[in-house]
C-alpha cells in the first residue's frame, strides 16, 4: 500500500521514473565517489613535483611515460597525468561548490525566517538588499567582491555566498508569509509556545522541499562561477587546481594542438553541471507541491 | 502613450502624459540613489581593505609623494569628508589615473566601452531573434519532436559554462574548420563617426565566435520565456477569437501571439543585456577582444586599482541607465499600463 | 424556408487520460435565414462547444466524432481550414462573452477591425477603416473615429460587446453566433444590447443562434429554442411551443426557476441536485437522477419523439401539466 510508505520513499519512487534523472543522479553519485575517493585512486599525485617528469610533458591521451605509466588522457605542460589531476581538481571544485551553497543557503534561510517573522523595517531591509544583489548578474556581484577584495579560497567562497543568498532568503520568507497564516501557525503561538520552537518545528520543514530544490541547482551554478572565475585567473590560487584552473592553464596551448589538456576537464565539469541540471529539474517536478496531484 | 493611429483619424495627445512625466521624474530619482549607494560601497569597500592612497599612487610612488597625494586627497580628513571629495571627483570624472596606463581611468574604461557594448548588442541580437524565432517553433510544435528537441537543446544550452563552449567553438570553427578568426576585434570601420567592427567585413568575421558564445545562455533563456509565453497566448480566448474572425495564422501568430509575448520579454532581454555585459569579462578574455571585460581582468591582475574602482561605476551606471530604458520602454509598448 | 443551417447528427468529444467526454452528444439541428435560435443550458450542457464545433474551431484533445455541419450547402465538418477560414468571420461570425478576455488586449480596436476587413476582402487600407468606421457608428458608438484608436481597456463593458458586434456584422455575416454575450452586462445595458442585435438581425437578415442559459433573455429575442442537457438536445421547438408547453422535466424545472412578474410572493422552484460530470457519462438519461418522474426505463436513450409543430423532445415520461 502506498499509504504505508513515508514521503521520502514516495518522492524517491516519484523521482526514479524519469530514464534522465536517475541517469543525473548515478553520473552524479559516481563523481562525488571519484571525488572521495580520488586521492587513493589516482595513478600518481600530480601536485608532488618529484613524481613529474618533464619529459613526460604535453603526451596525448594513451601514451606511456618513461618509466611505463600510462596516461589515459594524456598530460599537461609539466608531465602531469591529467586523469590524476581531474581526480583532484574534482574534490576541489565539488567542495567549493557545495560548501559555499550551504553556507549562503543556511546564512539566506535564517535572513528569510527573520524578514518573514519579523516584518516591518527588518523585512523591508532584507527584502530591499536580496532585490538589489538579484537584479546584478551573478558574475558582476562576484568581479565586485574579487576585484576590490582580491581572488583566492577564502574571496571565492564568499562570492559564492554573497551571489546566492538573496535566493534562499526569498524562498524561505515566501514559504513563511503562507504558512504563518495558517491555523495551525497561529494555534501553536496562542498556546504559548515559544516562538523560535514554532519557526523551527513548523515552519521550517515547510521551507525543506523548496530549499533542496533551489538548492541543487544552484550547486550547479557555484561550481560554475568558480570555474568561470578560476579560469579568468582570479578565483583559485594555483595551489588550489580546480577544473576551471586545470581549464585555464590547457588554454594556452589549444593553438598549438594539445586540445587535451583543457577538454578533458571541461568535459568532466559538463558532464557534472548537466547530471546536477538534471537530478534538479526533476527535483522540483517531484518536490512541488503545487505540481503534485 | 504611443500614437498608433488605425488610419487617417485624430489622435488626440493622450491625457495621461503629465503622470509618464511624474514616473520618469521618479525612476531618474531612484536611479541616482542606487549610484549614490554603489559609490558608497565602491568607496567604503576600497576604504575599508587597504589604504585608500593605494588607489591614486602607484605602488613605485616614493614617501613623499605619497604623502603629497594624502594631503592633496585629503585623506587625513574624517571618512564622510573623503567620501564627499570621492564623490566631487567623480562628478568631475576623476577617478584616479591608471598606474599601467598612465591614463585617466575614467577615459580609459570609455574608450574599451565601444568594443564590449558591440560585442553585447550582437549577442542580443543573436539571441533575441534565434530564441524568439525558436521559442515560437517550440510553442507551435510543443508536442512534436521539434518541440522537444529545441526545449533539450535549451537545458543544454543553460547549463554549459559560458567559457567552456567559448573554448570549444575557438577549437572547433576556428583551429580545426579555420572558418573564423581566433582573437582580435579585426578591423574597425568608421560610421557618423563611431568605430566598430560591426562595419567591416573583417570585423564582422571577427564578432561571430564571441558573439555567439556570449548569446548562447540568453538564446536558450529567451528560448524557454518565449515558448511558456507562447504556449500561454495560444490558448488565450483573443487567439480563439482572433480565428473566429477567419484572420490568417500568420497574422495571429506574428501579431497578435507575438505582441503579447514581446511586452513581458522586453524587460527580460534588457536585464539580459546587462548580463551580457557583465559576461563578456569570459568571452573577451577567450577571445583577446579588446573590451573593458578584458581591461578589468588585466587590472585585476596587476591591481590597478583606480582602472577597478573606474570600470565598476560604469557597469553599475550602465546597469541603471539599461534598467531605466527598459522600463520606460514597457510603458510605452503596453497600451493598458498607466491606464488605471 | 430552406435552412441556412443543418447541424445532424454532431458529436464532439474530448478525449483525456481519464477517460472520454462527450461534451456535445449527436446533436441535430436547424436555423433558417433570418431566424434567431436559442440554444439555452447550463454551464457545461455543450452548448459553447456546439458553437465551437461548427466553426470548425476545435482544438486537440477535443475532436468532432461524427456529424455534419452543412452550411449553405456545404459541410463545414469536412471542409478544409483554409476554405474554413474564408467563411469564419466573414459569412459566420462569433460574438464571445467577454470583450475583455477576446479582443487583443494590446493592439487598438482600429487595427482589429481592420485586420478583420483585411481578411476577407481585398481593399485599400483607407476603405477598410472606413467600414470600420461606420461599423462603430452602427452599433451606437459615439465619436467612432476617436474609439478607433483606443484600446479595448478603454471601453466600459457594454461598449466593448457593442465593438464586437460591430466585428461581427463587418461582412453582413449570413450568421452571428453568439455565446452569452450579455452575461457579463447590467441589466440595463443587456437589453440594450439584445435591442441592438434584434435590429441588426432584421436590418440585414442574419441569422442568430443565441447561447445562453437564462431563458428570460431568449424569451424576448428567439424564434426558436433548444435546450441542452449533459451534450444532448433534450427538446426543441417554437418559443411559445417550448416556454408555454414545457415536455421535458428539465425544461420544465428551468422556466420554474426564472422569476416573473406572475409569481410574486411565490417560493422560485430550484431543480435538485448539480450537473453530471460529463465524463465516461453512462448510458440513458442524463438527467434521470435530478428528475421526478425517472424509472427504470430512463436507464435506456430516450428516443426523439416529435410533434407535427416540430416540438420535439427527449423523454420517456414528458410533462403534460401547463407551468404558469
Amino acid at each position: 500500500m502506498e499509504r504505508d510508505r513515508s514521503p521520502f520513499v514516495l518522492a524517491c519512487i516519484e523521482f526514479a521514473r524519469s530514464p534522465m534523472a536517475v541517469l543525473g543522479a548515478l553520473t552524479l553519485f559516481v563523481f562525488v565517489v571519484l571525488a572521495l575517493i580520488g586521492h587513493w585512486i589516482a595513478p600518481q599525485n600530480p601536485y608532488d613535483l618529484r613524481a613529474l617528469d618533464i619529459m613526460d610533458a604535453q603526451q596525448p591521451p594513451g601514451s606511456s611515460s618513461m618509466d611505463g605509466m600510462r596516461f589515459l588522457l594524456g598530460t599537461d605542460t609539466l608531465g602531469r597525468d591529467l586523469y590524476s589531476a581531474i581526480l583532484y581538481g574534482l574534490r576541489i571544485s565539488l567542495t567549493v561548490g557545495v560548501v559555499s551553497t550551504a553556507v549562503a543557503l543556511l546564512i539566506g534561510a535564517m535572513l528569510g525566517l527573520l524578514a518573514g517573522w519579523a516584518g516591518g523595517w527588518v523585512e523591508a531591509l532584507i527584502m530591499r538588499i536580496a532585490d538589489l544583489q538579484l537584479a546584478l548578474p551573478a558574475i558582476l556581484v562576484a568581479l565586485i567582491l574579487i576585484s576590490l577584495a582580491g581572488p583566492g579560497l577564502g574571496n571565492v567562497i564568499l562570492a559564492l555566498i554573497l551571489v546566492q543568498w538573496a535566493v534562499y532568503a526569498r524562498t524561505v520568507r515566501s514559504v513563511v508569509l503562507i504558512e504563518r497564516r495558517k491555523d495551525y501557525v497561529t494555534a501553536a503561538v496562542g498556546l504559548g509556545l515559544p516562538r523560535v520552537r514554532v519557526v523551527i518545528y513548523h515552519v521550517l520543514p515547510n521551507c525543506l522541499a523548496p530549499l533542496i530544490v533551489v538548492g541543487t541547482v544552484a550547486v550547479g551554478g557555484a561550481i560554475t562561477l568558480e570555474a568561470t572565475l578560476s579560469f579568468l585567473g582570479i578565483g583559485l590560487p594555483a595551489t588550489q587546481p580546480s577544473l576551471g584552473l586545470l581549464i585555464a592553464n590547457g588554454f594556452g596551448y589549444l593553438m598549438s594542438g594539445a586540445y587535451w589538456i583543457s577538454l578533458f576537464p571541461g568535459f568532466t565539469l559538463l558532464a557534472i553541471i548537466v547530471a546536477i541540471n538534471l537530478v534538479g529539474d526533476r527535483l522540483r517536478d517531484v518536490l512541488n507541491p503545487r505540481l503534485r496531484r | 502613450m504611443p500614437c498608433r493611429s488605425a488610419g487617417p483619424g485624430p489622435c488626440s495627445p493622450s491625457p495621461s502624459e503629465p503622470r509618464v512625466l511624474l514616473y520618469v521624474v521618479r525612476r531618474l530619482g531612484q536611479s541616482v540613489l542606487l549610484l549614490l549607494a554603489m559609490s558608497m560601497i565602491v568607496f567604503l569597500a576600497v576604504y575599508a581593505i587597504g589604504d585608500p592612497v593605494e588607489l591614486l599612487v602607484s605602488p613605485q610612488a616614493t614617501q613623499a609623494e605619497i604623502a603629497a597625494t594624502r594631503a592633496a586627497f585629503g585623506l587625513d580628513q574624517p571618512l564622510t569628508t573623503q567620501y564627499g571629495l570621492f564623490l566631487a571627483n567623480a562628478l568631475h570624472g576623476d577617478l584616479g589615473r591608471s598606474f599601467i596606463f598612465h591614463e585617466p581611468a575614467l577615459a580609459l574604461v570609455v574608450s574599451r566601452m565601444g568594443a564590449t557594448l558591440e560585442l553585447a548588442l550582437s549577442a542580443l541580437l543573436i539571441a533575441t531573434t534565434l530564441g524568439i524565432a525558436l521559442g515560437l517553433i517550440a510553442a507551435l510544435h510543443s508536442d512534436g519532436w521539434i518541440g522537444r528537441a529545441i526545449m533539450s537543446g535549451s537545458i543544454l544550452g543553460l547549463s554549459l559554462p559560458t567559457f567552456w563552449v567559448g573554448i570549444l567553438m575557438l577549437l572547433c570553427f576556428s583551429l580545426w574548420l579555420g572558418w573564423f578568426p581566433a582573437i582580435g576585434r579585426g578591423r574597425t570601420g568608421d560610421v557618423f563617426g563611431i568605430a566598430s567592427s560591426l562595419f567591416t567585413l573583417d570585423g564582422l568575421r571577427h564578432i561571430v565566435l564571441p558573439a555567439s558564445t556570449l548569446a548562447l545562455g540568453n538564446t536558450a533563456l529567451t528560448i524557454r520565456l518565449t515558448r511558456s509565453g507562447a504556449v500561454e497566448v495560444l490558448q488565450s480566448e483573443f487567439v480563439k477569437y482572433a480565428r473566429a474572425r477567419g484572420l490568417a495564422p500568420r497574422r495571429i501568430l506574428m501579431v497578435h501571439v507575438l505582441r503579447a509575448v514581446l511586452i513581458p520579454l522586453i524587460t527580460i532581454v534588457g536585464i539580459e543585456f546587462g548580463g551580457l555585459i557583465a559576461f563578456s569579462v569570459v568571452t573577451e578574455t577567450i577571445f583577446a577582444w579588446p573590451g573593458m571585460g578584458k581591461l578589468i581582468i588585466d587590472s585585476i591582475y596587476v591591481l590597478d586599482r583606480p582602472v577597478i574602482v573606474a570600470y565598476l561605476m560604469v557597469i553599475v551606471f550602465l546597469f541603471v541607465v539599461i534598467n531605466l530604458v527598459v522600463d520606460l520602454l514597457y510603458r510605452l509598448l503596453d497600451p493598458r499600463i498607466g491606464a488605471n | 424556408m430552406s435552412a441556412l443551417l443543418e447541424v445532424r447528427g454532431l458529436s464532439t468529444h474530448f478525449t483525456g487520460r481519464t477517460g472520454t467526454v462527450r461534451a456535445v452528444d449527436d446533436i441535430s439541428f436547424s436555423v433558417a435565414r433570418g431566424q434567431v435560435l436559442g440554444l439555452v443550458g447550463e454551464s457545461g450542457s455543450g452548448k459553447s462547444v456546439t458553437g465551437f464545433s461548427i466553426l470548425g474551431l476545435i482544438d486537440p484533445p477535443g475532436r468532432i466524432v461524427a456529424g455534419q455541419v452543412m452550411f449553405q450547402g456545404r459541410n463545414l465538418v469536412t471542409l478544409g481550414e483554409s476554405a474554413l477560414r474564408g467563411l469564419r468571420g466573414n459569412r459566420l461570425a462569433m460574438i464571445f462573452q467577454d470583450p475583455m478576455l477576446t479582443l487583443n488586449p494590446v493592439l487598438s480596436i482600429g487595427t482589429q477591425m481592420i485586420e478583420t476587413v483585411l481578411a476577407h476582402e481585398q481593399v485599400s487600407r483607407a476603405e477598410a477603416y472606413r467600414r470600420a468606421r461606420d461599423s462603430l457608428g452602427l452599433v451606437g458608438i459615439p465619436s467612432p473615429e476617436e474609439r478607433l484608436a483606443a484600446y479595448p481597456h478603454q471601453f466600459s463593458g457594454g461598449m466593448r460587446q457593442r465593438v464586437a458586434i460591430a466585428i461581427a456584422t463587418l461582412h453582413r455575416p449570413d450568421l452571428i453566433i453568439a455565446d452569452e454575450p450579455t452575461t457579463a452586462l447590467d441589466v440595463t445595458i443587456q437589453a440594450q444590447i439584445l435591442a441592438e442585435m434584434q435590429t441588426l438581425s432584421r436590418d440585414f437578415g442574419t441569422a442568430l443562434i443565441w447561447i445562453t442559459h437564462d431563458l428570460s433573455v431568449v424569451a424576448g429575442l428567439a424564434d426558436a429554442i433548444a435546450v441542452m442537457y449533459a451534450g444532448r438536445i433534450v427538446e426543441a421547438g417554437s418559443v411559445a411551443d417550448v416556454l408555454d408547453r414545457p415536455r421535458h422535466p428539465y425544461t420544465s424545472g428551468l422556466i420554474g426557476s426564472v422569476p416573473s412578474r406572475n409569481q410574486r410572493g411565490a417560493r422560485l422552484r430550484q431543480i435538485p441536485g448539480n450537473t453530471p460530470s460529463l465524463l465516461n457519462l453512462p448510458e440513458g438519461c442524463a438527467f434521470r437522477s435530478r428528475c421526478s418522474y425517472a424509472d427504470t426505463a430512463c436507464a435506456q436513450n430516450p428516443p426523439l419523439s416529435e410533434s407535427a409543430s416540430g416540438h420535439s423532445s427527449r423523454c420517456f415520461h414528458p410533462v403534460h401539466e401547463h407551468v404558469g
